[in-house]
């Protein structure tokens, strides 16, 4: 980029003076080849980005084949404090546990699955502990383990409140962790 | 002509010298084929020079180069796999169909029904195997040979990136099969993806959800399914072959312009006297020019070396299966579930540290430290001749971190049974075993950080102080840069050792911001 | 040029076309051609037409979509559907009663198991690595009728699964074990049983192949031996009792397991049976009661008419299921209601010891009013009028 002309000596301004004159009216530090030039390449740049964004949004699709992982199982009104539901275990493979007020008084749902070996662990209300029959692992009611060959606790997934009022249940969430269990996507708080 | 009816006209016609020279000769003949066979000085040079795949040699070389124990022809082998395993891949991809329904089944299918269905297949898949080994130890024989030095820094760069695209187009057929072994090798994999910060739903100061981030971006879904099978056979078949391509075609042009490495080395004699090789140089200007042609002294080397290869690869693979376990169910995680041989050094660091750590950050400063060698040795000895003894530091650097590395891949894919668990070879399997943790503590973070101040500062000043010269040598930046990296390739079996002798889990711990070290 | 060169070219090129030559020998002489060529020869003589020593060897297979599979057992057993293979020796026979269920629309694996894409023996047999189901035994294949059929009373050729099917009732194995969602939750479900993958099954004291048949028929035969536990890794050993079968009536319950299961059939394949007997009536509350104690499958805990002798390790009761036939003399009748409705959990006798792995089921919610009155009038009934001796059947 070259240096906009030095003033000429000459008093009276040629047509190429005037030229370069008009060229100096703006004051810029660019000529107007260089603007342009700038520009379009500027453009292309743009345009080369663009492509790029779009190119890396174009690998996630808005919607997938893949079967809902989320469904929803009541309201909490339908399921009574100090219970475990087992209402969702055939076809959702689930517990619905819901605490005493003493407890805490939330819900909180229990994956169905042994942590040993996959199994589906039964509930024994009389014993107050779920009981898998495969290898006698068994498990308190909050999921964790206590007797058996299972290595760690039932896992709990992610639960929610709908606008609705309904509970809807993400199976794509699991929490493994007691640590975990206390976090609200865990452990849904009801009031009344 | 005399007349044909002649005995001595018909010798003529029947003369097979006066036709070959009259084919010879023929426009067709000289549009073709430029320059006769005779081996000539000229004709050995224009073999070279004139032939379009062969040009990619120069005309001549130095002797010192065309011993096998310079390279053990590790690139050129590495090429040939290149070459192959896109040959034999092509003709895979006639029977294969990249389908959940159809991918296993088109498996057995060529295992059984397809004529050369099963040595092709298996082919296939040693030689992918064996491309992987061959890369990493063309990049350890490259770097104990100097030949990353200047000028050929970036070339080495060059090199490092094909050796991730080597790893990615491995990767990505391994889940073609739709196998048991596929699909959870991909799973743990792309677990890591999810595991990286910032980009990936399950890392560190994520700012994306399961929905969108690294993992959803490889696999087109949140699971292993028609999605990611068909996004990877893409990439396997197409995208990585083409920038593989692309990038060893700057590779080889590379190599032509800074010159093949290999210098002669002095007599015994000289050696014996303690002379070194660039002094020997610097005083015998000349012997660097003597030169042998190309053709036919190295690539008939490179010929007998592919046939070899060739030779080994066919035979083992008409011995030995390549493996096809169950179909893909994704409701059953095998156990173990193992990554693929060359990431299984990840996966076993995966007992130490956070899977952001071991799957996101540790393989990024092991690439990026990998690319910034040429950059911080600035020791000119030891270019194109082994040697030990003048690059000590850089030979025991590499050296530990290559054989860790080793070692790694090693636990991993022999000494890991179910769970994770220790199993020496001679210990049956069994999965109900499962070792206690036992009381893991973590250090409280006002000892944690300090210590890990302590380590990195002690890394950067100790040697400063005890080796000046190393350090003014490198100058500032070099070595802050290389004992920082030293640093983090030590941390490594440190935290290890704390881990399994003081039970130590974490040195540091941000469990709000999911970070832990 | 060294000479190493060329000896290594030599090496190299020979070695290569010697490789070749093995690659096309391979192919070229699969172990299908031999059984195929020798099926023609055979087919020759018994016709009397020699024309079709000379029939073109081919791969042969049924294609089968809906089953998702590919058959392709007829390469080798490709008389299956000529009848005048019946004497031939295998692997030549003709199938009894090809024409009830066609190859061409059933193919093999369906009811036989076996990788039906594979073309080697070994291979296609499926006693090999990685394929999770092999060839069933004889006795075993008249399980995977029941996938089709729902209903095997008075099915030709199913009437060993009927069989089973008494035995499982006698035994009472429904008192402990679920069947399709309804049963005992002491022990497993066992239409689960059959399509575990092979790597859940422990086949450490298993002395026939691994396959679930095989460990099936085995546990049947002695479960102490297949299961006895691991006391290092906290499984308890097996509670089930060992019934002391006979190697028939082992195989008749591993068949009923076996085809307990419920692969994907498509709905056109199957076939529904008649309409369900009407409920039997009873001539007294005791016969009912019988009836009832048999459907829930009191015998599997409490013995065979309540006598008892089922092992329950560590419970107070004397380390045993207690048997019911004093029933009368210990609890009123409302008493006994009670506790069958709500069960009970054994007292362990060592209170350090292992739990007692069977317990008293809660039936309230399986047991209608009207049966479980007939229940109790019929454990009172048990009260012998001879003192005969707790565990011993029939």
């Amino acid at each position: 980029m070259s240096d906009p002309l030095p003033a000429p000596a000459r008093p009276a301004p040629s047509i190429q003076q005037q030229e370069v004159d008009q060229e100096k009216l703006w004051n810029l530090w660019f000529t107007r080849k260089e603007f342009f030039n700038l520009a379009a390449w500027g453009a292309f740049f743009v345009g080369l980005g663009g492509s790029a964004l779009s190119a890396l949004r174009f690998f996630i699709p808005r919607v997938t084949y893949e079967p809902s992982a989320t469904f929803r199982i009541g309201k909490p009104a339908d399921f009574v404090a100090g219970e475990v539901n087992e209402k969702f275990k055939r076809s959702r493979r689930i517990w619905v546990v819901r605490d005493l007020p003493s407890d805490g008084g939330g819900i909180y749902v229990l994956w169905s699955r042994c942590t040993h070996l996959g199994c589906t662990p039964n509930w024994m209300p009389l014993d107050n502990k779920f009981k898998c029959p495969c290898h006698g692992s068994g498990f308190k009611r909050t999921g964790r383990n206590f007797e058996g060959p299972a290595p760690r606790p039932l896992e709990r997934v992610k639960v929610a409140l709908a606008e609705d009022g309904e509970i809807v249940v993400d199976m794509n969430v699991h929490f493994r962790d007691p640590k975990d269990w206390k976090k609200p996507e865990a452990y849904l708080t009801v009031h009344g | 002509m005399a007349d044909p009816t002649s005995t001595a006209a018909a010798r003529q016609l029947l003369d097979l010298e006066e036709l070959s020279r009259k084919v010879k000769t023929s426009q067709i003949w000289k549009s073709i084929f430029r320059h006769g066979y005779e081996d000539t000085p000229r004709n050995r040079s224009l073999m070279v020079l004139s032939n379009v795949f062969l040009h990619l040699h120069p005309v001549k070389t130095r002797p010192a180069g065309l011993r096998i124990t310079y390279t053990w022809g590790l690139g050129g082998i590495s090429f040939y796999l290149f070459l192959l395993l896109t040959m034999t891949g092509l003709l895979l991809m006639f029977y294969y169909r990249p389908t959940v329904e159809h991918a296993y089944w088109d498996m057995k299918d060529l295992r059984y029904v397809v004529p050369f269905g099963d040595p092709l297949r298996n082919m296939h898949r040693w030689a992918a195997h064996l491309m992987v080994f061959v890369v990493m130890f063309h990049m350890a024989s490259v770097f104990y040979r100097g030949g990353y030095k200047k000028p050929r820094e970036y070339n080495w760069v060059i090199g490092v990136i094909l050796l991730l695209l080597t790893f990615l187009l491995s990767f990505t057929g391994y889940l073609l099969p739709w196998d048991q072994l596929a699909i959870w090798a991909v799973t743990v994999g792309t677990n890591m993806a999810a595991a990286s910060p910032i980009l990936g739903a399950e890392g560190p100061l994520s700012i994306v959800g399961p929905g969108n981030d690294a993992r959803f971006l490889l696999l087109g879904g949140k699971t292993v399914g028609q999605s990611a099978l068909l996004r990877f056979y893409v990439m396997h078949c197409v995208l990585l072959p083409l920038a593989f391509s692309i990038i060893v075609v700057i590779h080889f042009w590379r190599v032509r312009k800074d010159e093949f490495s290999a210098v002669p080395l002095p007599p015994k004699a000289e050696r014996e006297k303690g002379v070194s090789v660039e002094e020997w140089l610097r005083v015998n200007p000349k012997q660097r020019d003597k030169k042998v042609f190309v053709w036919p002294n190295l690539v008939a080397r490179e010929f007998v070396a592919t046939l070899l290869v060739t030779v080994g690869l066919l035979a083992w693979s008409l011995i030995a299966h390549a493996p096809l376990e169950e179909m893909a169910n994704p409701n059953k995680t095998p156990n173990p579930s193992k990554a693929p041989w060359y990431f299984a050094g990840l996966q076993e660091l995966l007992v130490y540290f956070d899977p952001w750590i071991a799957g996101v950050v540790l393989p990024t400063i092991i690439l990026i430290g990998l690319m910034a060698i040429p950059y911080l040795d600035v020791n000119p000895k030891g270019v194109g001749y082994y040697s030990v003894k003048s690059r000590k530091f850089a030979v025991t650097m590499f050296t530990f971190g290559f054989g860790f590395w080793c070692t790694l891949i090693a636990i991993g894919y022999y000494l890991r049974g179910p769970g994770w668990e220790w199993y020496w070879p001679w210990q049956p399997w069994d999965i109900h075993r499962v070792t206690p943790q036992g009381a893991l503590h973590n250090l409280p973070n006002w000892v944690g950080i300090p210590l890990l101040l302590a380590f990195f500062g002690a890394f950067v000043e100790l040697p400063r102080r005890l080796w000046k010269r190393f350090a003014e040598e490198l100058g500032p930046i070099r070595y802050l840069t290389t004992m920082l990296l030293a640093a983090s390739m030590f941390l490594v079996p440190l935290k290890i050792i704390l881990r399994l002798v003081f039970k130590v889990k974490y040195i540091a711990s941000f469990p709000g911001i999911n970070l832990n070290i | 040029m060294p000479r190493i060169l060329y000896r290594l070219f030599f090496l190299g090129s020979v070695g290569l076309t010697l490789l070749f030559f093995v690659m096309v020998w391979q192919e070229g002489a699969p172990e299908w051609q031999g059984y195929q060529a020798q099926y023609y020869r055979l087919l020759a003589k018994t016709t009397g037409k020699p024309e079709l020593a000379r029939t073109p060897l081919e791969v042969k297979q049924v294609h089968l979509p809906e089953f998702d599979r590919t058959d392709r057992c007829t390469t080798c057993h490709v008389g299956v559907d000529q009848p005048k293979m019946v004497n031939a020796p295998q692997p030549f026979r003709t199938h009894p009663d090809y024409t009830v269920h066609p190859v061409e629309e059933y193919g093999c694996t369906i009811c036989h198991g076996g990788q039906g894409m594979a073309l080697t023996k070994a291979d296609a047999h499926g006693l090999v690595k990685h394929w999770e189901r092999p060839l069933l035994p004889k006795e075993l294949i008249v399980a995977s009728c029941a996938y089709c059929h729902q209903n095997l009373q008075g099915l030709k050729g199913a009437e060993r699964l009927v069989q089973a099917k008494q035995l499982f009732d006698k035994a009472g194995c429904i008192g402990c074990h679920a069947l399709n969602g309804w049963g005992g939750p002491i022990s497993t479900e066992l239409s689960d049983v059959a399509g575990k993958p092979l790597d859940e099954f422990d086949f450490r004291y298993v002395e026939g192949p691994h396959a679930a048949y095989a460990w099936l028929y085995e546990h049947f035969k002695n479960p102490q031996r297949v299961t006895p536990g691991d006391a290092k890794n906290n499984v308890p050993p097996t509670a089930m009792p060992n019934y002391r079968l006979t190697d028939a009536e082992a195989m008749l319950l591993t068949a009923f397991v076996l085809g307990a299961e419920h692969p994907q059939v498509p709905a056109k394949l199957r076939v529904a049976g008649p309409l369900p007997a009407p409920a039997p009536t009873y001539a007294t509350p005791v016969e009912q009661g019988r009836a009832v104690f048999q459907k829930y499958g009191c015998t599997a805990c409490h013995g065979y008419e309540g006598r008892g002798g089922v092992k329950n390790p560590n419970a107070m009761t004397g380390g045993e299921v207690p048997p019911l036939i004093y029933v009368a003399q210990g609890f009123t009748k409302d008493q006994l209601k009670t506790l069958i409705r709500d069960g009970r959990y054994p007292t362990r006798a060592d209170p350090h010891g292992p739990t007692p792995p069977l317990w008293m089921p809660t039936w309230k919610d399986k047991i209608a009013p009207e049966e479980l009155d007939a229940l109790v009038e019929y454990l009172v009934s048990l009260y012998p009028a001879d003192a005969a001796s707790a565990g011993e059947r029939k």
